[in-house]
């Protein structure tokens, strides 16, 4: 990045504008007032204008429920902007609602003052009484309203009465000298009283003309709400298109906010990438008196008070989708690695060892190329997922090679497992009847403390990266904290070393298959020296002694990380340990989502279409299939969630709080439309 | 340390108490910084970077549990 400095004459602003909104080279560093002595600039004249037509057209947009379309629809749209005076356009659109909309809220109070009326008069309609009977007596109390549920037992207060009731009313009239008991009895049963509407007409004929008005103006509502539809048809791309313009001229007209004037200059401050400075000198010094200069270079020695530059993420192809999960986390600041090529290596392959089915990986090769491709539109939902079907692939390689299954179903039947149960149901004897010549390497769910071993081998090399990309951050700007990355770089292996150790017990496992541990630690690792300190009761038999080396890495690795980076970090080797055991989500959710489809399919295959296949009815199978289908559609997304999660996270907790900070801000040069507001 | 056939089954119920504790106190923090997140996701969509680790963070406890279950199958013979 380099900085710009770009100085003019005042008469050469509005045209410097328009260039630099061409260009979209300069990312505009704004000029705080008071910072020297030079003032903010006012907007051009046009902003007023713009931003009030574009208030209006906002609440015309608003009153026609017009929809915002999707992103990349919208900057496609841009380039075409209506034709004609767009002010006055909108000022006739803005009457012409504005009317309609006053009618539509009026008569929508209208209908509901109508509705609750008809509500109060129905009851009373539904009785063979006209409204003069309720009042005007000397002897006798009316009481009327609504009740819960049907009173009984009135008589018991007085014989003097005579009641009249529909379903949830009453009506009763009892003689004054009762009055009060019997308002007391119809109170605890729940009695609310209501008033008796005014008139003398039949309550019957009250309601009808209610009706008859109220659909009156229901009619008038509908007209109202067609035109609107009408117009919101004809007009919405019209106003879609009018706001992204009008937009754009908002902007432009409000970019002098951002610079610096004097009387007759102005000044503009920003970065630009370095190699595009010269288009942007030329494009700009093409206006008269227009100076464009570069400040000195930000290079990596500056000092910290230096203004930090905008960082412009450059990846190959394959990773940029990848830069929306760091963005996502925080972008790099300018003196830190972009961590993206090391999320896009580690996160597919943690999502593959999670989903670790064939099945599941190819279908999700297949789903999301297709989503990409055709589906999404956003560029968000498109870079996530693009980096799921990256997943997807490695989830199909460990699916096929490692554990050797697909859908849950495995290649070959497991050992033990009894031909004809749902167990024993797998690819080679009972569907294809074809044998694929590849064995699992390890089996998902016998083989549990293996895949632990797996996700611990996962932990060490994945936090090794990160304390050695630590290392290479750091030494740039502090050797001392250089050092302290590399000392944990030794306790980190010490850890794994031990933690290896302990799963190196055992040479065979019950059924006969040499475990993870032991092969890792008799075979890769059979270099580093064996011999050490017995501790039985933890699991440190004679066979696999606690390294003495390892424990020297420890205790160099603690001294050395004690004098770079303070006494207080003694507590962060506890929080290392849980970082690396938490890598046994790895297996936790391999293993649970394995064991969730493996019940899924024991009940399916084991209840419709074994069966069948032993001569039971046809239905069962169609039955079966559809059941196998939606729950397999159910697994696929949910594991792609899950792992999806646990994949990201295991890089931004684990991984990226070793070294990283995203404390950066996006190089966003000025005339780049943004996408982002909802 | 071998485990006396009689002692199998609380060395199985032991595990199953260890994924059973750590599951709910799991989800009891889940709970708490989730709706703590979502309120805070409504004032600032953009947080939603940080906030995701912040709630996934306690899914470390029940992968605690997770281990320390199978070390503790680990013994059964």
């Amino acid at each position: 990045m380099s900085r710009a400095l770009i100085v003019g004459p005042r008469d050469a602003l509005e045209r410097s504008v328009e260039v630099l909104y061409q260009l979209k080279l300069l990312h505009i560093v704004d000029h705080q007032q008071g910072e020297s002595e030079l003032d903010i600039g006012k907007p051009l004249p046009a902003a007023t204008e713009a931003s009030e037509v574009l208030v209006k057209l906002r609440s015309i947009a608003n009153i026609l429920q017009v929809q915002e379309p999707k992103a990349t629809s919208a900057a496609e749209d841009v380039e075409q902007p209506p034709e004609g005076d767009l002010r006055s356009k909108i000022l006739a659109l803005e009457l012409n609602l504005s009317e309609q909309d006053a009618s539509k809220k009026k008569i929508q109070g209208l209908v509901a003052d109508l509705n609750r009326r008809v509500e109060e008069i129905t009851p009373f309609a539904q009785l063979p009484l006209s409204l003069e009977d309720y009042r005007g007596y000397e002897s006798l109390e009316v009481f009327v309203g609504k009740v819960p549920r049907e009173i009984t037992g009135l008589e018991t207060v007085t014989p003097e009465y005579e009641s009249f009731s529909v379903p949830g009313f009453l009506v009763v009239f009892v003689a004054k000298a009762h009055a009060g008991r019997m308002r007391d009895f119809l109170a605890q049963s729940g009695f609310t009283s209501v008033p008796v509407p005014e008139g003398r007409e039949p309550p019957r004929e009250i309601l009808a003309n209610l009706l008859a008005e109220r659909d009156r103006w229901e009619k008038r509502l509908k007209d109202i709400e067609e035109t609107l539809t009408t117009l919101r048809e004809r007009y919405a791309q019209f106003l879609t298109a009018a706001k992204s313009r009008l937009e754009i001229e908002v902007e432009k007209a409000e970019a002098p906010l951002r610079f610096a004037v004097t009387d007759h200059t102005f000044i503009v401050e920003g970065w630009v990438p370095s190699e595009r400075f010269a288009p942007m000198k030329e494009g700009l010094e093409s206006l008269d008196g227009v100076f464009v200069e570069k400040l000195e270079t930000a290079g990596h020695e500056e000092p910290e008070t230096e203004p930090e530059p905008p960082v412009l993420l450059k990846n190959p192809r394959p990773v940029r989708p990848f830069q929306t999960l760091v963005n996502l986390f925080g972008t790099p600041s300018y003196k830190e690695i972009d961590p993206s090529i090391l999320i896009a290596s580690v996160f597919p392959i943690f999502f593959g060892i999670m989903v670790s089915d064939a099945g599941y990986g190819l279908a999700w090769i297949l789903f999301g190329t297709w989503a990409v491709k055709r589906y999404l539109k956003t560029p968000f939902w498109k870079d996530v997922i693009t980096a799921i079907t990256w997943g997807g692939f490695w989830a199909f390689i460990f699916g096929f090679f490692v554990f050797a299954e697909a859908f849950g179903i495995p290649f070959h039947a497991p050992p033990g497992s009894a031909p004809g149960t749902a167990a024993y149901f797998n690819w080679s004897d009972s569907i294809l009847h074809f044998d694929i010549p590849i064995h699992p390497v390890m089996e998902k769910l016998t083989q549990v403390p293996d895949f632990i071993v797996l996700a611990v081998l996962a932990a060490y090399i994945h936090l090794g990266i990160g304390f050695v990309t630590g290392f290479f951050d750091e030494i740039r700007h502090n050797v001392k904290h250089a050092v302290g990355k590399a000392a944990w770089l030794l306790i980190l292996t010490s850890l794994f070393i031990i933690i290896l150790v302990r799963a190196a017990r055992w040479p065979v496992d019950p059924e006969g298959r040499v475990p993870l541990g032991y092969a890792l630690w008799n075979g890769p690792l059979a270099w580093f020296p064996h011999g050490g300190i017995t501790m039985s009761s933890v699991g440190f038999g004679a066979t696999n002694p606690i390294p003495m080396a390892a424990l020297i890495l420890l205790g160099v690795g603690l001294v050395v990380m004690l004098a770079t980076e303070g006494a207080m970090h003694i507590m962060e080797i506890f929080g290392l340990l849980a970082n690396m055991i938490s890598y046994a989500r790895l297996a936790g959710i391999g293993v649970a989502e394995e064991a969730v489809t493996f019940a899924l399919n024991s009940i399916i295959l084991g209840g419709m279409i074994i069966p069948w296949m032993n001569g039971s009815s046809f239905v069962f199978l169609i039955v079966g299939l559809v059941f196998f289908a939606l729950a397999q559609i159910v697994l696929f997304l949910l594991y792609a969630i899950s792992a999806t999660i646990q994949s990201i996270r295991l890089n931004y907790v684990e991984f990226f709080l070793k070294f990283y900070k995203g404390t950066g801000t996006l190089f966003r040069p000025f005339g780049e439309r943004t996408t982002t507001e909802v | 340390m071998p485990i006396a056939d009689t002692q199998q089954g609380m060395v199985a119920i032991a595990a199953a108490l260890t994924i059973l504790g750590t599951g709910v106190a799991t989800a009891w923090a889940e709970k708490v910084i989730g709706a703590a997140s979502v309120g805070a996701l409504a004032e600032k969509p953009e947080l939603f970077g940080r906030v995701l680790p912040l709630v996934v963070i306690p899914e470390t406890i029940v992968v605690f549990g997770l281990v320390i279950a199978f070390l503790l199958l680990g013994t059964l013979g």
